[in-house]
Order: structure tokens, then C-alpha cells, then sequence
């Protein structure tokens, strides 16, 4: 694990998870946790996801104390050992639409660039 | 992702890190209210013992609150969402008033202001510090968040607790706070259309969910985990009793999960006794709510002892109210 909150540079090793938690209708299956392998990404996607997630440094820490209020959960690891790297918690309102099109559609929302809306 | 992984961050991670894993929550309620306050009573309508409900159309957008499109006293506007909204706020305001003495969320007459139509098949409802916000549903799975009192008087107990408790909304004291705005939810309801505890169903969100989904409800208080066991929605993970306490990272720590035990204690307590729900224990819920010693990040454990006390002091050391709070935490396994 890094000692700082700095993106880790992404490789082919790394994974990235993202859920939608919390809610009044918390339920399981909603979660849908979503996972995606960067070996896996095209050049391009690899690019937009790089960007995406440099550009979420400029959005405020979740402060997930709205009760009922859902978040996002992103976690960089290692596939290979299974280390988390990397970790960051974004409130709904406060979640980027590609974001949200990564986690209910999965990489091929990465074919658009992540600054549109 | 496998739980062991967020355990890890958990332990291993940067301070920040930690806070994203472990959900203490630093940046806690009390700034926010600081931050941004309320609206506050309007003194040319200030009237203690009647609702100041405003309710706006967020038009499927998500920028809170939207545009007001009913307030206090006007007619019905004809829309759903809008006439649901704002009676079953009324009827939250009107218990709180009739059975507790207390003027709104503040008990100082705040306003009621509330949002829906927030935006795309929204399959939620929260309180953001200042307003409660329902979404339409998606159709399919959801209807919209309006539909059920017990669930309009959910959002609103969480601004009544913030503002007498400030529990964390996270772990234990999280799942305290869950646990409060179900059971002043259908304590609305059941006061509301006059029920027994003996006859109410004691469901969260019945009306919520479609004829497709495979469940009767979102939570049952009577019989946690049963809600629902649905393809899509997956299994009602919900206990009931400590030994199945579920430890987990996710949902601030499992706040709408293991909230289902201490749901379980208010129901078996309910149940117990003739009276309506709202005379026999849930004053004695309602004063351990307030009570001064329920510390913010409070467990079970501390909040089942002070409802002891207070079932001692408003019906008495051998009364059956006493007993009846008294087995029903013990059923739970909570006290021993
Ligand atoms: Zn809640």
C-alpha cells in the first residue's frame, strides 16, 4: 500500500473496483459491484480511464453523512497479489457521469472521453 | 470485492484511506448544519401544533430543492408525487405533534421542505441535512419513494435525530440511527390508520416495489431478513439477532443491515402489549432517543440500557412495558 493518496500509475497487473453503497433501499444486489481489468482496456479506453481518474483528485472526499445518501467506492489492486493500492469514496452528487455510465455499463462506457458529460 | 480487501485498507491504508474504509465520519452532521442552516420558521406564519410543508419538483434533475410547486395549505396540484409528499409529511408533522408535544424536525417549527421527481428512475430517498428527497423509481423493480408514509417518515426522523442525537451514520450507532427513522416510520403509519401492533405489518417500503420484484417489502421489523429474495435484488441480508451480526465494510459498515436487530427489539416489545405501539414503547424509544447520556457513537448495548430506564421511569420498575423492553433485547441477544 502507498503511504500517499497519490494515483498509483495503472499497469497491466492493475484491477479497479467500483460500487454504489448505502440508501434507503440498500440492497444487496444493487450494489452490482463492477471490476475492471486495464489488461483488458484498448489503448484509448486505458487513456480515458487515466484521465477520469486523475480528475476526481479535484472533487471532495464523500462525507457519506447524508443518511440515506449512496456513494461511490473505487478501489485500485493488484490482480496478481490482491493489494489494494489505492482507495477513494465519492458522494452520488458528487460522482462524475462517466463515473456512473463506468459502473452500470463497465468499460465500454471508457470508449467515450471521461470529461463528457 | 472480497471483504478481506477492504479489511486490508482498513488496517494498512493511508489516514485518508482509513477514513474512506473505516467510515468514521469526521466531517460529521453538526459541521454540515454550520455550513449550510435550514430555513427557519417563517414568523408571520409561525403557528406551534401546524406543519409549514414545502414541496418542490426537482424535474428530474438532481439540484436540490427545485421549484415549489405546493405549500402549506394550498390545494392538491394533481400530481402524485406531490400530494403523497406533502400528506404523509403532514401526517409526520401531526404525530410528533399530537403524541410528542414536538413542532417539527427542530421542535422550533422548521419548515418541511421536500424535493421529488429527483432525477432518472432515482430508486432512493434521503435527508440531506436540511430537506428530504424522493426519487420516482425506476418502474421496473421501484415505484416511487413517496408511495409509503412509513418511508416519507423515515427521511424526516433522520433530520429529528440529527438534531437530538447527531448519531454517526456509521456502524452500531448508524445502525441506532436506521433503526430509529424505521420505527418512528411505522410508528407514523400505525398512528396514522389506528393500528394495533397486533394487526400493522410492521413492513418498511411494502407499497415501494413492483409486482416483479420477489419480495413483500424492503425490510420487515417483525422478521428481519424475509423482506425480499429476488434474482436482481438478491436476499434480504438483515438480521435478527446479534449471533448473526453481519461485520462489513460496505453500507457505512452495514448501517441498513444490522439495523434489523434492534428493529426486531422494538417490534417484540410492540407485540407484547395491548396498547398502540405509540403509548407503550414508543415514548420509551422516543426518550432514550433524546436522552442526554446516548452518546453519538453509541451501540446497541448503551442504547438498550437506557431504554430500560426510561420504560423504568414512565411505567414503572415492575411494570409489563419494564418486561416487555427488557425480554425483547434479550431476545435479540443484545443484552444477556
Ligand atoms: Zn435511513
Amino acid at each position: 500500500m502507498s503511504d500517499t493518496d497519490e494515483l498509483p500509475v495503472l499497469s497491466g497487473d492493475t484491477r479497479l473496483a467500483v460500487t454504489r453503497e448505502g440508501g434507503f433501499a440498500y440492497l444487496p444486489g444493487l450494489a452490482a459491484p463492477r471490476e475492471i481489468d486495464c489488461d483488458q482496456l484498448t489503448t484509448l479506453q486505458w487513456a480515458h480511464l487515466d484521465a477520469g481518474l486523475r480528475s476526481l483528485a479535484a472533487l471532495p472526499e464523500a462525507e457519506r453523512s447524508s443518511p440515506d445518501g449512496r456513494f461511490f467506492r473505487l478501489t485500485l489492486s493488484s490482480r496478481r497479489t490482491g493489494q489494494p493500492h489505492w482507495q477513494r469514496c465519492l458522494d452520488e452528487p458528487h460522482a462524475p457521469a462517466w463515473l456512473v455510465r463506468l459502473w452500470r455499463d463497465g468499460h465500454t462506457a471508457l470508449d467515450e472521453e471521461a470529461s463528457s458529460p | 470485492m472480497p471483504p478481506h480487501v477492504l479489511d486490508r485498507i482498513a488496517l494498512q491504508g493511508t489516514e485518508r484511506q482509513r477514513r474512506c474504509a473505516q467510515q468514521t465520519l469526521q466531517a460529521d452532521q453538526w459541521f454540515r448544519l454550520r455550513a449550510s442552516p435550514p430555513p427557519v420558521r417563517d414568523a408571520a406564519r409561525a403557528v406551534a401544533g401546524r406543519a409549514d410543508r414545502r414541496i418542490h419538483s426537482a424535474d428530474h434533475e438532481q439540484t436540490l430543492p427545485g421549484r415549489l410547486v405546493r405549500e402549506e395549505g394550498q390545494a392538491a396540484h394533481g400530481d402524485a408525487a406531490v400530494d403523497e409528499a406533502y400528506e404523509w409529511l403532514g401526517a409526520t408533522y401531526r404525530f410528533y405533534w399530537e403524541v410528542f408535544g414536538r413542532d417539527s424536525i427542530d421542535d422550533r417549527g422548521m419548515p418541511l421542505i421536500g424535493s421529488v421527481h429527483y432525477g432518472r428512475d432515482y430508486d432512493n430517498a434521503f435527508w440531506n441535512g436540511a430537506q428530504m428527497v424522493f426519487g420516482d423509481g425506476d418502474g421496473d423493480l421501484f415505484r416511487r419513494f413517496t408511495a409509503a408514509p412509513e418511508v416519507v417518515a423515515h427521511e424526516l426522523t433522520h433530520g429529528v435525530i440529527e438534531r437530538d442525537v447527531g448519531l454517526i451514520y456509521a456502524n452500531q450507532a448508524g445502525a441506532i440511527n436506521e433503526s430509529l427513522a424505521d420505527v418512528f416510520g411505522v410508528l407514523v403509519k400505525q398512528y396514522h390508520t389506528g393500528q394495533s401492533p397486533q394487526a400493522a405489518d410492521w413492513l418498511i417500503g411494502a407499497a415501494l416495489l413492483t409486482d416483479q420484484v420477489q419480495g413483500r417489502a424492503l425490510r420487515s421489523m417483525q422478521a428481519p431478513g424475509t423482506a425480499y429474495d429476488d434474482p436482481v435484488l438478491g436476499r434480504d441480508p438483515q438480521p435478527g439477532h446479534m449471533r448473526d451480526f453481519v461485520d462489513t465494510q460496505a453500507d457505512n459498515g452495514g448501517v441498513h443491515i444490522n439495523s434489523g436487530i434492534p428493529n426486531r427489539a422494538f417490534y417484540l416489545a410492540a407485540v407484547a402489549l395491548e396498547s398502540p405501539a405509540w403509548e407503550s414503547v414508543g415514548p420509551v424509544w422516543y426518550a432514550a432517543m433524546r436522552d442526554a447520556g446516548l452518546s453519538r457513537e453509541a451501540d446497541f448495548a448503551a442504547f438498550a440500557a437506557l431504554t430500560l430506564d426510561h420504560a423504568e421511569r414512565l411505567h414503572g420498575l415492575e411494570s409489563r412495558e419494564h418486561r416487555a423492553v427488557d425480554e425483547a433485547w434479550r431476545e435479540v441477544g443484545v443484552i444477556s
